[in-house]
């Protein structure tokens, strides 16, 4: 008894260690077959990947918490609706990461920003961490304002580090497309954010 | 490469050629070091670069391992609770399963046999007095009112 009980423990050990080698796509069809060890793989996997580029989207940790959640349940759900063969795992998870945090954000554009956290004690850095991060809340406002799908391919591309061509694959466009997006994207950041520079160097663009 | 595709590059992906589609990265370095207009849109790059940076860094989601397995488990937690609502199965599948096919054949058959075989033994009995008339006067009134039509 002890022997077999021995076996089945190193069965179920080589199984686990088995889902940790596989890819995401052989994951992919283990859940979809309802296998939860292997969805527990790929949200490990994923999670942190997912969570960060919610976070972009959402501005909100907890908000982005709950997109993630949401996200791979939604992946457990539906994973027999997905097609190796059209697009890769990655791709089919981020965008349902991007369509459910655009969804929070929607519902929840007009409720009342966090105020953000007072500095009390004027330490000699304190007037530094303070331009720190009036700059940083300047340039997250104005990433913030940015039209949605503009915003996901700048989180995508620049933040996510995805390469253009993946981005495109999550938003269901052309790679040009998403250059446009991007370029318009980063012509609205200039020129919401061009006071920071002064008028001398405000002046240098020859477009 | 033209300056124009060199700018429009350097206004989507940014300052950091890493960034830039792999195919064309050779051309835009060999304009880069020739070209003082490439350079110019570079360095306008690479100053929104700093801006996004400085958001990033003030915005990163550092993100813990207790994090991770905190939110593995209420992720669990709600699959644990979604798991009854099952896929709806289609009615003609949810029929209660009899048995296999060819048992429901061989029963078939097995009693046309027994038909024919009673029917041919005699077992079943002449028609009564009763049974006939009774035939006697639906074909009767049938066919008359079929011809009377």
């Amino acid at each position: 008894l002890v022997s077999i009980l021995r076996d089945e423990g190193r069965s179920e050990r080589d199984d686990g260690e088995d889902l940790e080698d596989g890819d995401d796509e052989a994951l992919m069809a283990e859940v979809a077959a309802g296998n939860r060890a292997a969805f527990d793989v790929l949200t490990r996997r994923h999670l942190r990947k997912s969570l960060s580029l919610a976070c972009r989207i959402v501005h909100g940790r907890h908000d982005a918490e709950e997109v993630v959640q949401d996200a791979f349940l939604q992946v457990w759900r539906h994973a027999n609706h997905w097609r190796g063969d059209r697009a890769r795992f990655t791709t089919w998870l981020h965008r349902i990461v991007v369509n459910r945090s655009l969804d929070y954000w929607r519902r929840r554009r007009f409720a009342p920003l966090e105020d953000a956290a007072d500095i009390l004690t004027p330490l000699p850095d304190a007037q530094a961490i303070v331009e720190e991060r009036q700059l940083a809340s300047r340039v997250d406002a104005a990433i913030s304002a940015l039209p949605d799908r503009q915003r996901v391919a700048l989180s995508l591309c620049y933040y996510e580090e995805l390469s253009a061509a993946e981005a495109a694959g999550v938003l269901k466009m052309s790679v040009s497309a998403m250059e446009s997006l991007l370029v318009r994207a980063r012509c609205t950041l200039r020129e919401k954010l061009q006071p920071l520079l002064g008028p001398v160097d405000a002046g240098e663009d020859r477009s | 490469m033209k300056q124009a595709r060199f700018r429009h590059l350097a206004d989507a992906y940014g300052a950091d050629p890493g960034r830039w589609p792999q195919a064309e990265r050779t051309a835009a370095e060999a304009l880069l070091a020739q070209s003082a207009e490439a350079r110019h849109w570079l360095a306008k790059a690479r100053q929104l670069d700093a801006w996004l940076d400085h958001a990033a860094a003030a915005d990163a989601p550092a993100v813990t391992d207790a994090q991770v397995e905190r939110m593995i488990g209420a992720i669990g937690a709600r699959l644990d609770r979604d798991i009854p609502a099952a896929a709806p199965v289609p009615w003609i599948q949810s029929r209660p399963h009899t048995g296999p096919l060819w048992a429901a054949v061989g029963f078939l058959a097995l009693m046309g046999i027994t038909g024919v075989l009673v029917g041919k033994s005699g077992l079943s009995g002449p028609p009564t007095v009763q049974s006939a008339d009774i035939s006697d006067f639906v074909l009767s009134h049938s066919y008359s009112l079929a011809w009377n039509r």
